[in-house]
């Protein structure tokens, strides 16, 4: 088992190049004493530090644990408090989407009004706004799920109405619905998926079982998903919308109800995926997870962009020490909303002292 | 654009993960075997020796004989044929014709009056009637045994007291009393039951049913779990999606339909005399053109709810009107006539014909027609009402 555990945590070395695999060990292979041994494993264990012998490297059993429970997938002597900001990757002049006067009118309501904005190539945009605000109907646009009413787009420089295959090859969605058929197993959903973007079989039996093993799947690739945690169903649903290697991504809520850990290493997916220099538009409501990740932030509300720019202008802009949160409250108040705007129910006087409202 | 061959290659990706889907779900698999099975026994038992009202049904006869008794009777028969709605007679010139006929369902029987018909009267022997009944109906035919045997007790006795009355000079005993009877032959060899009347019936509303609700049903579900958004964002043509579905489609109702017949065939005892590629035909002609109505219906009404309401407003008329359960021939003329413009009619009197009367595929080339038009109409209509539909 545990040299089982420890070949898993060497593979992750060998790839991000951390320490020499080889070296990692346990401290039981070491040979020492047991009474040594659970000693140093409070303690490497606390600091999250490596025993160091002789320039070689050495893991205690619990860190192991610890690893696998996180499943950590970078580089473990990283500072865990540090920003994934460093590592973004620059970003190119090109515009990855393009959206001019885009607007979306359903019978009485605009639900998008003449937006416009673009995300370069190798950006993560992060695209926020409270509920109801137009950014489900904007991101659906751009996948090419809705017709705008007016305005055009472009994504990765073609035109999301008359283009819209091509724009479909470029794009992976990661859906707050997750989409995956409850009756197929994990690889089987993986190559369905697959198989609608043409991929070759032996290049699409590769990449399922490559995915599989980064969501950490493997061991269920052939259960049926039906029966599946939401977190393993979240997990395989990023993994979908990554099987034909995207170039541009839409992430609509990638991290809400995870635990975590497992929400951390999505993060860490996704900021990967960036340095690899994918663009990725960035839906959510989890502020500390768009400041971390983004590059550029806007806020719409009410289908209109009320604020574009980098999260340390906006956060300068309303304060010192203010948070992305603060930013967005200051900018769409702070009243409780959903989409459509319903008129309320008021209960008429007679009825009781009391005005109780319906929503 | 997509080539032809992206097409049909995306659809039958699609095709292939819903009959995977299809074969996990074992619940539905079950059921909707037990379904029409259940169905078939208890309406077959039901209907066992029932009869049905006569209403216009068409009797062809045939008069071999040229002497005065089997005229009396032909003038007897066209009588009650011209004062009353029971029965229509239309006279046919061979027994050949009777039967091709019969397997037109231009006539649901035919009477014949053999050539020794008067010579029999007589040399005072019985003189023997033959009437030729079509067994895919029992309960019609039935009550057309017990109608003509009425008629012939009548003109039996007519006929007795007018043999008295001229002095005849000897009289058989047997043969005063009963100058005329009545011989039955089916058409084809062996008994109808009222199973074989009900199985192809049950079989085709099957097709009909599952036909007409399984894409709206299935596009819901995908809409529902999202999965459709993800089919949608990929890029195939709209056209794959619905292809692919109507191939899965076909190929579960058909595989269905097999079972289906079988188990009937071990529980029931049908009988199935007909060419089993053509009971294929009828069977993917039929799932064709209800899943294209399915797909019109659906797509048009936009809502599920509302596809629920316009797909049971198709349902139920052709459940009942078309002679799944009751015979169309008993049924008011403004009921047949509405009968008439229910594709399920054709579905069903082209299998009740081949499974029970063992037809080719000349006998049921009307039927198989108008299936085929309407199966292209409605698929040509379908797909860019449904590529319309899925677009927001």
């Amino acid at each position: 088992m545990i040299r089982e555990r420890l070949q898993k945590i060497k593979e992750v070395f060998r790839e991000k190049g951390a320490i020499s695999p080889e070296s990692a060990m346990t401290l039981k292979d070491l040979g020492l004493p047991s009474r040594f041994t659970r000693l140093m494993n409070g303690r490497l264990g606390q600091s999250g530090l490596f025993l160091e012998v002789n320039g070689k490297y050495y893991l205690s059993e619990k860190q192991i644990k610890d690893v696998e429970k996180q499943r950590l997938t970078k580089n473990i002597t990283e500072e865990t408090g540090e920003k994934l900001v460093n590592q973004r990757k620059s970003v190119s002049g090109v515009n990855a989407v393009q959206a001019e006067e885009l607007t979306k009118t359903f019978k009485d309501f605009t639900a998008v009004d003449h937006v416009s904005f673009n995300v370069k190539e190798g950006e993560i945009f992060g695209f926020l706004g409270p509920n109801g605000a137009g950014k489900t109907t904007t991101i659906n646009m751009l996948c090419t799920l809705m017709q705008p009413t007016e305005g055009k787009a472009t994504v990765g420089g073609y035109d999301v109405v008359r283009e819209a295959d091509e724009v479909r090859k470029k794009i992976g969605v990661v859906t707050e619905k997750l989409i995956m058929y409850d009756q197929l197993t994990v690889l089987e959903n993986l190559k369905f998926f697959g198989k609608l973007y043409d991929i070759p079989d032996h290049e699409l039996n590769k990449r399922s079982e490559e995915l599989v093993k980064v969501i950490d799947l493997w061991d269920w690739r052939n259960s049926k998903v039906g029966s599946f945690s939401s977190g393993m169903r979240q997990r395989l649903n990023f993994a979908r919308a990554l099987i034909h290697n995207p170039k541009i991504l839409f992430l609509d809520e990638p991290t809400v109800g995870l635990d975590p850990a497992t929400a951390r290493n999505i993060r860490e997916i996704i900021a990967k995926l960036n340095r690899d220099g994918c663009t990725i538009i960035l839906t959510t409501h989890q502020m500390e997870v768009a400041d971390q990740l983004s590059h550029r932030i806007s806020i719409i509300d009410n289908g209109k962009i009320i604020a574009l720019d980098t999260p340390e202008n906006l956060k300068t802009e309303v304060g010192p020490e203010a948070t992305l949160e603060d930013v967005f409250i200051k900018l769409t108040g702070n009243k409780m909303r959903d989409a459509p705007k319903k008129k309320r129910f008021v209960m008429p006087r007679r009825f009781g002292s009391v005005r109780r409202r319906f929503r | 654009m997509k080539s032809p061959i992206q097409i049909v290659r995306h659809s039958l990706v699609i095709a292939r993960k819903d009959l995977t889907e299809f074969r996990r779900n074992r619940v539905t698999l079950i059921f909707s075997l037990i379904m029409p099975i259940l169905m078939m026994g208890m309406f077959g038992f039901i209907f066992q020796d029932s009869t049905s009202a006569l209403n216009n049904v068409p009797v062809g006869m045939i008069i071999d004989d040229d002497g005065m008794y089997g005229e009396q009777i032909a003038e007897i028969v066209r009588d009650i044929s011209s004062s009353s709605d029971s029965i229509q007679v239309i006279e046919v010139t061979t027994r050949t014709q009777a039967e091709e006929k019969i397997f037109s369902a231009e006539i649901k029987a035919a009477v014949i009056i053999p050539h020794n018909f008067s010579s029999s009267i007589q040399d005072q022997t019985q003189a023997k009637m033959i009437i030729v009944t079509d067994p895919s109906n029992p309960a019609i035919a039935q009550s057309l045994i017990q109608f003509f045997n009425g008629m012939i007790n009548v003109a039996s006795d007519q006929l007795s007291q007018q043999l008295i009355e001229t002095g005849m000079p000897y009289f058989n005993s047997e043969f005063v009393v009963n100058p005329i009877s009545i011989n039955v032959e089916s058409i084809v060899a062996g008994e109808g039951s009222s199973f074989d009347f009900v199985a192809p019936g049950f079989i085709a509303m099957n097709v009909m049913m599952s036909g007409l609700t399984a894409l709206g049903a299935a596009l819901a579900r995908e809409r529902e779990s999202g999965t459709l958004d993800g089919v949608l964002m990929s890029p195939i043509s709209r056209t794959s999606i619905i292809l692919g579905k109507t191939v899965a489609h076909t190929i579960r109702n058909l595989l269905q339909g097999g079972i289906t017949i079988t188990i009937a065939v071990l529980i029931f005892g049908i009988t199935i005399r007909g060419n089993p590629f053509l009971i294929f035909l009828i069977l993917l002609l039929g799932t064709i053109s209800f899943l294209g109505l399915g797909i019109v219906a659906t797509a048009i009404a936009k809502e599920q709810e509302s596809a629920q309401l316009v797909l049971g407003l198709l349902q139920f008329p052709m459940m009942f009107l078309s002679g799944v359960l009751f015979p169309i021939e008993q049924m008011p003329s403004i009921l047949q006539t509405v009968s008439k413009v229910l594709p399920l009619t054709y579905a069903v009197d082209a299998l009740r014909k081949v499974m029970i009367l063992g037809v080719g595929i000349e006998a049921i080339i009307l039927q198989v027609t108008i299936l085929i038009i309407l199966g292209c109409v409605t698929m040509i209509l379908g797909v860019p009402l449904f590529e319309r539909a899925v677009k927001k």
